[in-house]
């Protein structure tokens, strides 16, 4: 991702004096991100790098992001960049390439744990407007597995969607894929 | 892009790009449920199937009429397929056989002809890893060695070959000439059922009687690193053989099941036991002798063929022994101390196999993750106080080791990775489950207590009581006399997502426990019903039609395995069989297996 390899990254967020930019949401928050975790907004990296903008002071908008969502991406993304680096200094010892693995994992399924299904649809909006491409396929995982094997009444209310077929249609679905969802209808 | 104010949190707002990526995580179940809730995931979903890479339809058998809609012709990413063939025959050939396939996997192939075999040879020739189960089980459709021939002909890119079936019907003589065919990156072999004359005679053609003197021929799969096999007699000249020409193996697994109790000629004796191992690359062994026909044993193996093995074994990561009864603790014992690798270790009719074996196991530097000692009648809990110092253990099989009681409990209630613990026919109480609740039982999976007859519902109680988070999912509860009604309450009662529960042969089970799984509430009241998929009832003595009615739907959504018998009328089953034409109803009292 970004031109300078994770142990720069690593110095980068323990240095107290870091290089921070300023971000503004719509309802008001500010917050100010250390540059690598910023970086890996590619939305952005893109702004700055790309077009060669020089990195100064300006603060940017934010104007899909709220800004418990933005805490909530801040946070994922430095412990991610954290556990690329711990997973970098492991490489080789599979021991030590276990541990930073579980360690991760079970700070995701506590990251997501706490996400009601709202707020996890939230996040995805504002992940997949920052471009930030780990974290979307966490959520997007996230969101699987608590589809997965679920009821038809219950993936409707998890997505506030509507039964909008027509009677023929629901017959025909009813036909088709009965055998995919026994016993709780639609309402 | 979205903006601003009027954020009401509707799908219209999920990018159907990000819709489509979250279905593709989906299994083919899951997805045709979403499609059922909108016309927008309709159409989503019949896109998704028409690029998905995998498609995996195991746990019902679908018709051919079932599977069209879903396996679309036109998708040129289709790599992995697993389908339970039990409804489909050779008109589904077409349907399921796609060239851009890599992984196949039929279960239940009873009703193809051998023109499967061929057709895939045919079709499907960047096929990687190949699996059939079933096929000519009932000797009805024939298949013949040409089939196999176009098989290892055509899919020349073949790594993994499982003929999960008897192929003694259709390979016997000269079938050295067919392996021969079978591709170099051929890795792992697995048979379902082969006489070892047939295995001897195809790895070493040289002694078929039809060879000519000067008719050089290559090594017959020298390149496999995984054989699997099931065979009538395990030889000293099979083994001797295996080892001699397949110069890269690393997993050897070999179960045979005598029909008569073998003469010296078709046994495995010491020498035979020496043999293994020759290029000392193997890792995994597995010599199980089983008592399917009549009660047998490897009587001509004794310690000093076990050493002679473990000398050259000092490699090894996973042992089994099935079968060894004249194997004593200095055998089992001089394998715990030469193999430092070794994190796998079963052992099943160990008849002499006492708790000194694991005496002294704290002064080796082992990390065992899977111990099964079944049938080890001399174990009593010391063995198992000395085995938890292995603090990975993963995977705890003790079955049928009657001696095993309260204090082995206490001791494994230690082991903080558990995920299965089967205690089949022990001896142990209420007071010896309940220590489980102080540790193992949070990681636990699979539990089973199976004929511990001592146990009451009070251990229900004991385990079960709601507070802390269970990752529990398979519970068998089979054969333990004083298990009633009120246990099965208490169970429903603790909301613990179970996915297998079995109660066979449970006097004191009836009806009310039926109508208590059935009105478990998951998913936060949104959806009524068990999470169970499988439920076997079979010979519980208080079941009568009124659970019919509580098996049918809307109740056990998710049931796809149901086992009952005893008193049942026919009627009822059919009934049920028609409210429900997705269920594997088993009414013979065969033990159910979910996929």
């Amino acid at each position: 991702m970004a031109d300078d390899g994770v142990n720069t990254k690593v110095e980068a967020v323990s240095k107290a004096t870091t290089e921070t930019i300023e971000l503004r949401t719509e309802d008001g928050g500010v917050f100010d991100v250390d540059k690598p975790v910023a970086m890996e907004f590619l939305i952005l990296k893109s702004f700055y790098e790309d077009e060669g903008r020089v990195f100064d002071k300006t603060s940017i908008r934010l104007p899909n992001v709220k800004q418990l969502e933005l805490s909530k991406v801040i946070e994922y993304c430095t412990r991610a960049l954290e556990f690329g680096a711990k997973s970098a200094a492991a490489a080789g010892d599979k021991d030590a390439e276990r541990m930073v693995r579980q360690e991760r994992e079970g700070f995701e399924a506590e990251f997501v744990d706490e996400l009601s299904n709202e707020m996890l649809k939230e996040l995805i909006l504002a992940v997949n407007f920052l471009d930030i491409k780990e974290m979307l396929d966490f959520l997007i995982r996230s969101v699987a597995n608590r589809i997965r094997n679920r009821s038809v009444a219950y993936v409707r209310q998890f997505f506030d969607i509507e039964n909008d077929f027509t009677p023929q249609e629901e017959d025909q679905i009813h036909q088709e894929n009965a055998w995919a969802f026994e016993g709780v209808d639609a309402d | 892009m979205a903006t601003g104010e009027t954020r009401a949190k509707s799908l219209d707002l999920l990018p159907p790009a990000i819709l489509a990526t979250i279905m593709t995580k989906l299994d083919v179940g899951s997805i045709c449920c979403a499609a059922s809730t909108c016309t927008a995931f309709r159409t989503c979903a019949s896109q998704i199937l028409s690029f998905l890479p995998t498609f995996h339809l195991v746990d019902i058998a679908p018709s051919i009429d079932l599977l069209r809609p879903l396996l679309q012709p036109s998708n040129p990413y289709l790599r992995s397929l697993k389908v339970d063939c039990d409804r489909l025959n050779d008109s589904a050939i077409e349907l399921l056989l796609r060239p851009p396939l890599h992984e196949l996997c039929l279960h239940n192939c009873t009703d193809f002809s051998g023109k499967l075999l061929s057709e895939i040879g045919r079709r499907c020739r960047d096929l990687r890893s190949l699996c059939l189960g079933s096929m000519s089980e009932y000797r009805v459709q024939a298949i013949d060695i040409s089939d196999l021939k176009e098989l290892l002909h055509g899919c020349t890119q073949l790594e993994a070959l499982n003929l999960m079936f008897d192929v003694s019907l259709f390979l016997h003589h000269n079938s050295a000439q067919v392996w021969a065919l079978a591709s170099e990156k051929l890795t792992t072999l697995e048979i379902g059922y082969i006489p070892s004359e047939t295995v001897t005679e195809m790895l070493n053609p040289m002694l078929g009687p039809h060879e000519l003197p000067n008719h050089i021929q290559p090594s017959i799969l020298s390149s496999i690193q995984k054989l699997g096999l099931s065979v009538d007699y395990i030889t000293d000249a099979m083994v001797s053989i295996i080892s001699q020409g397949l110069v890269s193996l690393t997993h050897l697994d070999l179960r045979d099941s005598p029909l008569t109790e073998p003469e010296v000629a078709l046994d495995l004796t010491n020498a035979g036991l020496q043999q293994l191992n020759r290029y000392g690359k193997l890792k995994h062994l597995s010599l199980v002798r089983r008592q399917e026909f009549i009660v047998t044993y490897f009587r001509r193996v004794n310690d000093v063929g076990v050493l002679f093995m473990a000398d050259k074994c000092a490699d090894m990561e996973s042992i089994c022994l099935g079968g060894f009864c004249r194997v004593t603790d200095t055998g089992f014992k001089t394998i715990l101390h030469s193999c430092s690798r070794l994190y796998k270790l079963r052992v099943s009719q160990g008849t002499q196999l006492t708790d000194l074996v694991f005496h002294d196991i704290t002064a080796t530097s082992l990390t065992l993750t899977h111990v099964s000692l079944i049938f080890c009648n001399l174990l009593t809990n010391h063995a198992v106080m000395n085995l938890v110092f292995n603090k990975d253990i993963r995977v705890l099989d003790l079955r049928n080791c009657k001696n095993l009681g309260d204090e082995a409990l206490r001791a494994i209630s230690t082991l903080s990775q558990l995920k299965t613990l089967l205690l089949d026919g022990s001896d142990i109480s209420d007071v010896g489950l309940s220590y489980l609740r102080w540790g193992v039982i949070g990681s636990l999976v699979r539990l089973s207590i199976r004929r511990c007859k001592r146990l009451t519902d009070k251990c229900i109680s004991a385990l079960f009581d709601g507070s802390c988070n269970m990752e529990l999912r398979e519970l068998d509860l089979s054969n333990v006399p004083n298990l009633s009604d009120n246990g099965i309450l208490l169970l429903a009662k603790s909301r613990v997502p179970f996915s297998e529960l079995r109660m066979r042969c449970c006097p004191l089970i009836g009806d009310t426990a039926v109508m208590a799984l059935a009105s478990m509430q998951v998913d936060e009241g949104i959806w009524h019903g068990s999470s169970l998929r499988l439920l076997d009832l079979c010979d519980c003595g208080g079941i009568t039609q009124l659970a019919f009615h509580w098996l049918k739907k809307p109740y056990f959504p998710r049931l796809r395995w149901l086992g009952v018998r005893g008193s049942v009328n026919r009627d009822l089953v059919d009934a049920l069989a028609r409210n429900r034409p997705y269920l594997h109803v088993e009414c013979h009292g065969e033990e159910l297996e979910a996929d």
